[in-house]
């Protein structure tokens, strides 16, 4: 079960998503994301309410916060980022990454609290 | 116990096996004075002492052992010659550590403030001294040890994993099959998001994402394929060695980027080395796996700017590219750390009482063990027995482990008795050698524990009584200076030692006459010289009159025999007079299992220890009946002595027609063992009576057999002797 909650406040776009962010609800996650990021100059994602995340999801907010870069957007994660969510971005190896590809943003998009790499 | 305590007890420990270690050097320094890898032996164990002492709040120890340490400093650096006077003044400081280590409370300072200046009154006039040995190649730096490999070859792995983009709909979580690399090594996982395409045009599910994984295992490429196995053809897959633990520097890649660097002079050989140091670096890692062009990094790395940072900038190269391989950076990094801190680590301590505990709860197992085999069997359940059999095979491999476990050489306890020997020649002025066979030969640690203090004896005797004084020995044509040998070797399931000495030997005439004295023999009796030996063994023949623990000296061969016969050995002394005396001690294994021959009489069972047991022989009620009411046999023609055990214990009931006579040869006597039945072998663990049968003679413990009956394990030395006496007074 997924369900989402858009919120609009300044030139703020606050998607709240609760529940499962998994495969079995890919499609209707991409229609929110392309439908958010449209009219929103910066897109903030609530996700304290997921439940259940997999790769499928990870790829779709990955590819969320790149079209943002691309776009000149902003692209921001609101509140605490349940434990679930960490977990899962850390088995796949997500949590190393600080950026997106054109490297432009550099938030930490993985909250990942315990990445203490050194850069040469 | 405080955490503190804990540490400081750890260091007593090292410190002690430092200072044995310490000894054993010293004593050989003083026989082969330039070597230098003794030297440094010393040296190192020195410094250990001291540097540890310190860290500890072993002030004392470390202040004091520093002044040593400074010495054979200078006697590593071939400032110092090494002279007896060095190694006795050592060997005193030696012992002065370990009584500051023992007892710092009764410390002597002046016995160290004199220790410190005889040391320092060697030492300033060293510039005349004549070197150790010009020659002599110089002693290895501190702490060089030849590298010990690690057993186990561990290889880092660099593993791109691009599974098929339409995974997800096999029901395949790539994730997953990822996390199950962390199963057969240390790993990290970074995951390539590059291929993920804009929002409008992804397809939400397919999985466009790869992985950089770098693995460290010693489990080989094989293992990390089989997990890949399901979807190996569909995806991509690539496994490449990017460290091998054992060759660090010479990676052809490494190389190849040195060279060209140096080739077009943007930097020296040297600079490179040091800059390098041994691992790779970002670019390197980036040019290796074909993700950046080398000519790019050439560019790059004109600008002096982090390269990863400026790969990212020059849009060379993707972050997460730089992510992934600084990952793999720091992986190789860890590992190699790891690596230097677990090396040096290949054996652990742990308390005997822990190994003690360990060994009884394996011998519970093996009695249960016993009881489920005979269970499977009278069920004839095949299931039942497979698992049986099974649980057989594990329990006896497990027996056998433990008991190794318990295993130490005798080589320590010999060199220990290198300084007694060397101690105890210098007092009483003779000159003793002492050489030693078979120091690797291993013994369980409580038969070595309670070996110590007989051994001590023995050694003690040999030179006190069996050596004669130099002179002595020059007039009878021997050289001046006597050997003690001592041997250890193992035959069967028994270890012999023998302590051997070119001493005047044993008089068997003193010997009888002094016996006859105190009574233990008759004036008229004819004994055999094995015979007339043994009788310094006997209890009253000693000249001393108290037994005290053991420090040697007052205290009679008896209470050697009494320490043997505790750990069920035996005795033997064979000697000639003015050529030598040789005594060999003949020590069960182990204590704690033993081969015993299962014997039944009546419904009882028995055991009696397999090393005594020489054969078995039927007894007839005709035999009886021809032996006229004395329990004797005629076994091929040779008189054997029997003790019936229904009789001594008193069991009740008909015999069978025929016995079986068990005969056993004990003090090279044959005596047999009437029972109705022998079983057969049966190795067996041993239980200790409880308190109420402490003082029951002639049973040394009892087993528990397969179905929960208790067998007694018989003392079968204590019964003859009991027998004997009884025998005596009827007469």
């Amino acid at each position: 079960m997924i369900d989402f909650k858009v919120e609009q406040s300044d030139d703020k776009r606050i998607l709240t998503i609760n529940g499962e962010l998994t495969i079995e609800n890919a499609d209707a996650l991409q229609d929110i994301l392309v439908h958010s990021l449209e009219y929103a100059e910066h897109l903030v994602l609530n996700l304290e309410n997921v439940t259940d995340v997999d790769l499928s999801g990870l790829q779709l907010l990955f590819s969320a916060y790149k079209t943002t870069m691309e776009l000149k957007k902003d692209f921001s994660l609101n509140g605490n980022c349940p434990e679930v969510f960490k977990d899962a971005a850390r088995d796949a190896g997500y949590s190393l990454h600080t950026g997106c590809g054109s490297g432009c943003n550099k938030i930490c998009l993985w909250m990942a609290d315990d990445n203490d790499e050194q850069k040469n | 116990m405080s955490k503190t305590d804990q540490h400081r007890d750890a260091y007593k420990e090292e410190a002690n096996e430092l200072l044995a270690e310490l000894e054993t050097s010293l004593l050989e320094l003083e026989e082969s004075p330039d070597d230098p890898e003794l030297i440094g032996c010393i040296f190192r164990a020195l410094h250990t002492i001291k540097g540890s002492g310190a860290m500890f709040g072993f002030d004392d120890i470390a202040s004091f052992t520093h002044e040593v340490e400074t010495v054979f400093d200078m006697v590593r650096n071939g400032e110092m010659s090494v002279t007896k006077e060095l190694v006795d003044l050592t060997l005193s400081a030696r012992d002065h550590i370990k009584a500051l280590l023992d007892n710092p409370d009764s410390i002597d300072k002046q016995k160290a403030g004199e220790i410190i200046a005889s040391l320092k009154k060697l030492s300033p006039d060293t510039k005349e001294q004549k070197r150790v040995n010009p020659c002599s190649p110089a002693p290895p730096p501190y702490g060089n040890n030849p590298e010990s490999e690690p057993q186990e070859r561990n290889i880092t792995y660099r593993i791109r994993f691009r599974p098929p983009p339409d995974i997800f709909t096999k029901g395949i979580n790539p994730v997953l099959l990822i996390n199950e690399l962390s199963t057969i090594g240390d790993c990290r996982i970074a995951a390539q998001t590059d291929t993920i395409p804009q929002l409008n045009d992804i397809n939400p599910e397919f999985c466009y994402t790869y992985w950089d994984v770098i693995l460290t295992t010693s489990q080989g490429i094989n293992a990390i394929k089989d997990i890949f196995i399901f979807i190996e053809d569909e995806c991509e897959l690539d496994i490449d060695v990017i460290d091998d633990s054992r060759n660090p520097d010479e990676e052809s890649g490494y190389t190849k980027l040195r060279d060209v660097l140096v080739d077009r002079g943007y930097i020296t050989r040297d600079d490179f080395q040091k800059i390098t140091g041994t691992h790779k670096r970002i670019g390197e890692i980036l040019v290796e796996r074909g993700d950046i062009r080398q000519e790019d990094l050439q560019k790059i790395l004109v600008e002096q700017k982090p390269v990863g940072e400026m790969l990212v900038d020059a849009g060379l190269v993707d972050a997460g590219k730089v992510e992934s391989a600084l990952t793999e950076q720091q992986h190789v990094n860890n590992v190699r750390q790891k690596q230097q801190k677990t090396d040096p680590v290949s054996s652990i301590r742990v308390s005997s009482d822990k190994l003690d505990r360990l060994v009884d709860l394996v011998g519970e197992l093996v009695t249960v063990q016993a009881r489920l085999t005979q269970t499977a069997a009278t069920t004839n359940d095949p299931e039942l027995l497979l698992v049986a059999e099974e649980v057989e095979r594990l329990t006896n491999e497990l027996r056998d482990n433990t008991m190794s476990v318990r295993m130490v050489t005798i080589g320590t306890m010999f060199s220990k008795f290198k300084r007694l020997v060397r101690d105890l020649s210098g007092e009483l002025g003779k000159e003793v050698e002492m050489s030693t066979e078979g120091a690797e030969t291993e013994l369980d640690k409580t038969v070595i524990d309670k070996l110590n203090d007989p051994l001590v004896h023995l050694i003690r005797n040999s030179i006190d009584h069996g050596i004669e004084a130099p002179d002595v020995r020059n007039d009878y044509g021997k050289p001046g200076q006597g050997i003690v040998h001592l041997s250890a070797r193992h035959s069967g399931a028994n270890v012999l030692i023998e302590i051997m000495d070119n001493g005047a030997g044993l008089n068997p005439e003193a010997i009888c006459d002094k016996a006859v004295e105190k009574g233990l023999i008759e004036p008229d009796a004819e004994l055999s010289e094995k015979d007339t030996f043994a009788l310094i063994l006997a209890p009253g023949f000693s000249t001393a009159g108290k037994i005290t623990g053991v420090s040697g000296r007052g205290v009679g061969m008896d209470v050697v025999k009494r320490s043997i016969d505790a750990l069920r050995g035996s005795i033997d002394i064979s000697s000639e007079r003015g050529i030598g005396t040789t005594i060999t001690l003949k020590l069960p294994l182990t204590l704690a299992i033993i081969d015993g021959l299962l014997v039944k009489i009546g419904h009882d069972f028995f055991v009696l220890p397999l090393s005594l047991v020489e054969e078995c022989v039927e007894l007839t009620k005709e035999d009886v009946a021809g032996a006229h009411g004395r329990q004797i046999a005629n076994v091929r023609g040779e008189i054997v002595p029997y003790i019936s055990l229904r009789e001594q214990f008193m069991i009740n009931g008909g015999k069978p027609d025929i016995e079986q006579i068990v005969i056993t040869e004990i003090d090279s006597h044959r005596v047999g063992f009437v029972v109705d039945h022998v079983i057969g072998e049966h190795q067996t663990v041993i239980k200790t009576l409880g308190r109420v049968y402490r003082d029951v003679e002639g049973v040394s413990g009892a087993t528990i057999l397969g179905d929960g009956t208790v067998a007694l394990i018989l003392d079968v030395p204590k019964l003859v002797q009991n027998v004997e006496k009884e025998e005596v007074i009827k007469n």
